[in-house]
């Protein structure tokens, strides 16, 4: 009886140390990764998991990398800043991974990125804050496209594909809001055009009456918007529609994220937003889509798609070099031309940015349709 | 057995012991009175009867009810109404609300005998009747105690605890307040009293106790006291007006 | 105008969030002396309970509402038999910290239990708004300013026409003289507690369609309502009130006619102005003399 339970604790531990050493063969290739198992984004860690298993799948089945099977060993990053910095330094220290990934949280990539410095491996990452790939790191490659593009594609949307000239501009005054405005306002100066009205508020408002009343009264043909918090974009959204104010709105990713739609509802019904990932954006984000859908019953989103696209960008990379060597791995990430990935078609330059272009997507009466997929090449 | 009955009584704020075996009785009817100089006791026995001081022992009875260890309202709903030091009148309520609510430890009183009782007060204390609505913190330290009294008449108490009534009042005043004591008294209210003005308390009390640093020194009738030399020294000499 | 009157509109709405919050503020600062920095996060509390009857149990709304203020009574006496009683004979600071660290956990707690993602409540009523010459009157709001000046008005009942009023009013001005008269101080704490819980949660029930329920929409509405009490005059019942209009009324008007990014710090401004010039706020003398 003894024996049996213990073999039977023996076995439940296997079980439940499996999905992480995928293949627990002596030989494989190591990917070490940050993940948040725990913490507020516990859940879509759970994604960027179910992004990973379906990547490494792939990379295996199609013969893994230089002749060995590819397995990503991870560490918590605990949702925190410091959490990540721990993690990374663990996976660091075992000495045995070739490349890395990172978070799709600029702040934690922030984090580590002098960790990584110093590592002296390819980190794969999925923040979208520019400077990430314009402070002279390495070492760091991302697979989303960054904030300047969602700028420009909101500003060509809006004036080339919806013909609006009068601009009014609405944005958190903190770094996110007050960045994504400069690049919209640089955008949109570029395509000949200067804002009615550009307009500040700080987060976490409770009322946002005379924000609404100024874009009523600067009399726009077209509303963009960089919003931090779901719950200023609702109830901004509910008293723009309440105090009469039916024109088109463009937003950036947070006007059509789970979230903001449940707490704006109908209010956000005919937006326009961008997306990097988007279903029905290309043939491989569609077939990345159905197989997530069958998998793990429930709709992919970035949280996946980005781990999914950084795993196999890193086999990619390894099998173009024939070797694991750091620097040969960076120079094979860097020639990528044209590869095809369910974020986009990546083309890397040698800050790290692969991706050159968002999906404008609209809210059709709460779901979130494919509109066009705008790609710049600079 | 005496009404009042309090015999032993020791007490202490935190490491002070302020009381050091005192033995008070009050019958039924009687007003007596507690002398002394500041710091002798006089307050923090009726506080210790009130339940106000944590630190008691010895025992203290009411009617042959023991008050010792019950609760500042257990004790006032058995029928102790305490006038403390400095009236305490609640300043953001009327006249009329301070005295109704004198009768808080009564229970299933209807309401048209307290409005009945309320204005039997009023009687007591004609000077009020034009005050009814003023607020305690508009009102002089006279009328503060008239209120004071009155509200702890409302709770129709088996002893009335009063505590300085003549501190800080103008001399007219305080031969009024007198008066009405005296005018309790008649009433049937037994009274514990106490006072630094000797001269006042022992022309309406019964008996007297002069207290000195937590111990009773002496006791008696007015005029024993009066006539005591040690006492006369010490405490009343000097106060003869 | 028709600009100033929309702002009038809203800016008295989020006051009265505000001064229900202040409200329930001072008179736990009266009755108990207790500074209660979860106030904001009984507001909290009580949207989520409101989204649990309507959201998870599917109760009608009138149901859920009666059911959710019972339940946040009985919260106020839990709230102040572990934070507040066994520290009652230990002066302000002591309790205070109790209540910061009581506001942490309710967050918590609340996170834990509910999850970290907001939810959205229908309108007390069905219809949007109303629309009044150029000013569009959110239903919404305008179910808070009628509940509130209810509320109000109740209060007023409760405390100034009946002997428990009365009663309150005596422990909160002298509660060892209040419990020498027999009034049952601790019973009276525990309702003023249980009282303020049902204000709080009221506030955060009211406002919840209009601001979302999330578990950090307390410290917003509380910071404000803490704010509004100064203004008001410290402890003063009526200043709160007026001072939670003013203040919902002056940053609706200032975000609007001077900067909207600088909307939070007019509320601060004019605290500062007020602990500056008049620190005893608008009503703060001694205890004003009633009608």
């Amino acid at each position: 009886m003894q024996i049996t339970r213990r073999a039977a604790l023996a076995g439940v531990a296997l079980a439940a140390a499996t999905p992480l050493r995928l293949a627990r063969a002596e030989d494989t290739i190591k990917v070490g990764g940050i993940v948040p198992l725990t913490g507020p984004a516990a859940e879509a860690g759970k994604f960027m998991q179910n992004g990973a298993a379906m990547a490494l799948e792939k990379i295996n089945a199609a013969g893994g990398v230089l002749g060995k099977k590819m397995e990503w060993v991870i560490e918590d990053d605990a949702t925190t800043n410091p959490g990540a910095v721990l993690g990374f330094s663990r996976l660091v220290s075992r000495g045995d991974c070739v490349a890395y990934t990172g978070s799709i949280r600029s702040t934690q990539v922030n984090a580590i990125a002098p960790d990584v410095e110093k590592a002296a491996k390819p980190v794969m990452f999925g923040g979208t804050d520019p400077t990430l790939t314009h402070s002279g790191y390495h070492w760091l490659f991302r697979t989303r496209p960054n904030d300047i593009y969602s700028a420009r594609v909101l500003a060509d949307y809006g004036v080339n594909t919806l013909q609006k000239k009068k601009w009014v501009v609405v944005h958190s005054t903190d770094a996110f809001g007050s960045n994504g405005m400069k690049a919209l306002v640089d955008s949109l100066s570029k395509l000949g055009i200067t804002p009615v009205l550009v307009q500040g508020y700080t987060n976490q408002q409770t009322d946002f009456t005379p924000v609404v009343l100024a874009v009523k009264q600067a009399q726009p043909d077209i509303v963009s918007s960089y919003f931090t918090f779901e719950n200023d974009l609702g109830i901004f959204a509910r008293q723009l529609r309440q105090l009469g104010v039916t024109v088109p709105w463009v937003g950036s990713p947070s006007i059509i994220n789970t979230t903001a739609l449940k707490l704006a509802g109908p209010a956000l019904f005919g937006t326009f937003g961008v997306a990097d990932y988007t279903t029905d954006a290309s043939p491989e984000a569609k077939a990345y889509g159905d197989e997530y859908l069958k998998r793990f019953k429930a709709a992919p989103d970035n949280q996946s798609t980005w781990i999914y696209d950084a795993l196999t960008i890193l086999a990619r990379a390894m099998n173009d070099a024939k070797s694991t060597d750091p620097q040969a791995v960076r120079k094979a990430i860097v020639a990528i031309k044209g590869f095809k990935g369910t974020e986009g078609t990546y083309t890397y330059d040698e800050n790290g940015d692969g991706l050159r272009g968002y999906n404008v997507v609209r809210n059709e009466k709460g779901s979130i349709v494919f509109d066009k997929r705008v790609e710049f090449t600079d | 057995m005496s009404l009042l009955e309090i015999s032993n009584l020791t007490a202490r704020y935190g490491a002070g012991e302020v009381l050091k075996g005192i033995s008070v009785s009050v019958g039924e009817g009687e007003i007596v009175a507690l002398l002394g100089a500041n710091g002798a006791g006089k307050s923090t026995t009726l506080r210790s009867i009130s339940g106000l001081v944590p630190h008691v022992s010895g025992t203290i009875s009411l009617g042959g009810v023991s008050l010792l260890g019950k609760s500042v309202e257990a004790i006032a709903r058995l029928g102790v109404a305490h006038v403390p030091e400095g009236r305490r009148v609640f300043p953001g309520l009327t006249v009329t609300e301070n005295i109704r609510l004198g009768a808080s430890n009564r229970k299933g009183v209807a309401a048209a005998d307290l409005q009945r009782e309320l204005e039997e007060k009023f009687e007591l204390f004609p000077d009020l009747v034009r005050l009814r609505h003023a607020l305690g913190w508009t009102l002089s330290g006279g009328q503060l105690q008239m209120v004071a009294l009155a509200r702890g008449l409302m709770a129709k108490p088996r002893v009335l605890l009063l505590d300085e009534p003549s501190l800080g009042l103008a001399p007219l005043i305080v031969q009024q307040v007198f008066r009405i004591i005296a005018e309790i008294r008649r009433r049937g209210t037994t009274v514990l009293l106490v006072e630094q003005n000797a001269n006042m308390a022992l022309s309406v009390a019964d008996r007297g106790y002069v207290l000195e640093t937590g111990q009773v020194l002496v006791q008696g009738k007015p005029a024993e006291l009066w006539n005591d030399p040690q006492v006369r020294a010490a405490y009343l000499g000097g106060m003869s007006a | 105008m028709d600009v100033f009157l929309q702002l009038l509109f809203t800016g008295l709405g989020i006051g009265a969030i505000y001064a229900l919050v202040a409200l329930g503020f001072v008179l736990l600062i009266r009755a108990a002396n207790v500074v209660n920095f979860a106030q904001g996060q009984f507001a909290m509390v009580g949207a989520y309970m409101l989204t649990v009857g309507l959201n998870v149990l599917e109760w009608p709304y009138w149901l859920s509402i009666l059911v959710s203020v019972v339940l946040m009574a009985l919260f106020g006496v839990i709230f102040a038999g572990t934070t507040y009683w066994p520290l009652r004979h230990r002066g302000g600071l002591p309790v205070i910290i109790s209540t910061i660290g009581a506001s942490i956990f309710l967050e918590n707690i609340v996170l834990y239990l509910y999850g970290p993602s907001p939810e959205v409540l229908p309108n007390l009523f069905e219809s949007p708004g109303i629309q009044v010459g150029p000013v569009f009157m959110d239903s919404q709001y305008l179910s808070i300013l009628v509940s509130a000046t209810l509320l109000v008005g109740l209060q007023y009942l409760i405390f100034e026409k009946t002997l428990l009023g009365k009663k309150l009013q005596a422990t909160s001005q002298d509660k060892e003289m209040a419990s020498l008269l027999g009034i049952p101080v601790a019973l009276m704490i525990l309702f003023t507690f249980a009282y303020s819980a049902m204000l709080g949660g009221v506030a955060g029930m009211l406002v919840a369609p209009v601001l979302f329920v999330s578990v950090g929409m307390g410290g917003l509405i509380a910071l404000k309502a803490f704010a509004a009490n100064i203004i008001g005059g410290y402890g003063s019942i009526p200043g709160a009130i007026l001072g939670g209009l003013a203040l919902g009324v002056a940053e609706t008007m200032g975000a609007s006619y001077i900067s909207v990014p600088y909307k939070d710090a007019f509320a601060f401004l004019m605290l500062l102005m007020f602990l500056a010039v008049r620190p005893q706020g608008l009503f703060g003398e001694k205890i004003s003399e009633k009608a």
